[in-house]
């Protein structure tokens, strides 16, 4: 196992390199010119050549990565804002404040919404779907398969501009979304973020519902569920000890996936509710080309996911003993 | 003559389909002595299966119809509980399916799924079942019991697979063991040492047993009756 971990996260590394390689790339495959962006309206060729110089971008390409690279490391000095310590992901090129801070700045909130929508919807999601599976073909069923196509279907742009025009605007049930830290004010937090959750979790609980069913449906025809049965265990053991067991592994590797990319930023719901998270950072540093700040938020989305996936397959392990030894 | 312990009259286990009403059996009377094996067959398709799971009460509730009587040591199970026939089952009577890789759970040691059985319906604790469960796989010939009782069932011979499945079903005593197929995926060898195990098991617990198959040299061997 520990070995297995090690072996993930050296890979985890490697992809993680060659992901900001590829950014690196691909930013300047881009028209734009950040120097020019920054020069302002009267740019003469020698300022440009200071900006150019001022920002880091006057190297050629596979010397600025390197700088780059560096700074993780061993931090780097600039000329205009001295010494920035490792791990360095550099000052944006838009408003010259560090991207660690940023980032770490904007992450809570992320963490927070993706989390606290995490819980909305596997709760649901997971619930409903176990709902449908076990009265298969009745009522409850379709009803429940019914709501989870519609579900599915509908936007976060759409339902969340509605939610807030109803539940906060017009009935005034829900506080308006905002974020406040935990660790400043809970109940803030808690009501602040609750309309956001619910909205942004309208989707995954129609997919969860879905994919919870169709899982379970499976699982509850499997022979090891006759056999249970067979045996005299009661019908809620066989549900959980077996069909469950069965059907779990993979919603939880969808579930990890879903996390990790929540992780890196839900753009459309942050947008929508105006919170300040991940999403709309990144959103914000490809419109100014901002290439410190996009490679910080491409980073962080990325390790996320890697994250998760190894998470995932720890406890894939831990589900299925079939994949222990391979 | 002693009164049969299972006795099945005009059974009809009928489902409904979206093509119609499908009689898979119509109208089958058999009775089952204490210590005989009844011997079952027929060609892929005739309800041999069927009728066995719906003794267990093991059939799609929603979907099927039955009608007659089946009478178990004088108990009438058609009309039985669920909870009464959770008791029965795995107790009183048990199953050993055709194909015990997918017959038994993947994601349970084999002595996990053994002892459960047990504890289910002895209150048993899991030391005590951990101990029974190496004593069933004792006798149904698992070479060391002690260790293989932690393995996982892919961790198991196709052989080995059908003896613990054999051991599951008979950790309990049951007075009525139904065998659908049970050799039918083995090779001829193995088939033969189940056989034999079962022949032994039987004279050792006075089980009787309902055997199905579509291998009519295997009845030969093993049945008192056939029908």
């Amino acid at each position: 196992m520990f070995r297995f971990l090690l072996r993930r996260i050296a890979g985890g590394a490697v992809i993680l390199l060659i992901i900001s390689a590829i950014v690196f790339v691909l930013f300047y495959a881009a028209p734009r010119d950040p120097a020019r962006l920054a020069c302002g309206k009267v740019c003469t060729p020698e300022t440009l050549a200071l900006v150019k110089q001022n920002l880091g971008i006057a190297d050629p390409l596979p010397v600025q990565y390197w700088h780059w690279f560096e700074g993780l490391f061993v931090g780097r000095d600039y000329a205009t804002f001295g010494n920035c310590p490792a791990p360095c992901l550099g000052y944006s090129f838009r408003n010259s404040e560090p991207v660690l801070g940023t980032i770490l700045d904007r992450f809570p909130t992320t963490v927070s919404l993706s989390l606290g929508s995490a819980v909305v919807f596997v709760i649901f999601g997971v619930g409903s779907g176990m709902l449908a599976a076990v009265k298969q073909g009745k009522a409850l069923d379709k009803i429940a398969s019914s709501a989870s196509l519609i579900g599915s279907s509908l936007q976060i742009y759409i339902v969340g501009v509605f939610a807030i025009y109803l539940f906060t605007d017009q009935l005034g049930w829900l506080d308006r979304p905002s974020y406040t830290p935990f660790t400043e004010n809970p109940g803030a937090w808690f009501s602040g973020l609750l309309l956001p959750w619910l909205v942004l979790s309208v989707i995954f609980t129609a997919n969860y519902t879905r994919m919870t069913r169709s899982q379970l449906v499976e699982t509850l025809s499997e022979d090891y569920v006759r056999t249970a049965r067979a045996k005299g265990l009661a019908a809620r053991t066989v549900f959980f000890r077996f069909a469950w067991r069965g059907a779990m592994g993979p919603i939880v590797t969808i579930f990890g996936l879903d996390l990790g990319v929540l992780f890196g930023g839900a753009i459309i719901t942050e947008k929508t509710f105006n919170l300040h998270g991940i999403g709309e950072l990144s959103v914000k540093a490809v419109s100014t080309s901002d290439l410190p700040m996009l490679l910080g938020v491409v980073l962080v989305a990325a390790t996320a996911i890697l994250v998760f996936n190894v998470i995932v397959d720890a406890v894939y392990a831990l589900i299925d003993p079939r994949v222990r030894l391979a | 003559m002693s009164t049969p312990f299972l006795s099945v009259r005009d059974l009809r286990v009928h489902f409904s389909t979206e093509d119609g009403v499908v009689k898979a059996v119509d109208g089958l009377d058999f009775d089952l002595e204490q210590g005989k094996t009844l011997g079952i067959v027929g060609e892929s398709g005739s309800g041999k299966s069927v009728t066995n799971l719906a003794i267990l009460g093991l059939h799609h509730k929603d979907s099927t119809a039955i009608g007659g009587e089946i009478l178990l040591d004088g108990q009438e199970l058609l009309t039985a509980t669920e909870r009464e026939l959770e008791r029965l089952r795995g107790n009183k009577m048990a199953m050993i399916f055709q194909d015990a890789l997918a017959s038994l759970s993947p994601y349970h040691t084999i002595g996990r799924q053994i002892g459960e059985t047990y504890r289910k319906h002895t209150g048993a604790s899991k030391k005590e079942a951990r101990a029974r469960s190496i004593e069933m796989l004792t006798k149904v010939g698992i070479p060391q019991p002690d260790l293989r009782v932690d393995d996982y069932p892919h961790q198991f011979s196709g052989g080995m697979r059908q003896r613990a499945m054999i051991a599951m079903s008979l950790v309990c005593n049951p007075t009525l063991l139904i065998a659908d197929e049970p050799t039918t995926a083995l090779d001829v060898t193995v088939q033969a040492q189940i056989m034999d195990l079962l022949k032994d098991l039987q004279q050792e617990f006075g089980t009787s047993i309902i055997f199905i198959t579509h291998d009519l040299g295997v009845i030969a061997d093993i049945a008192t009756t056939s029908s």
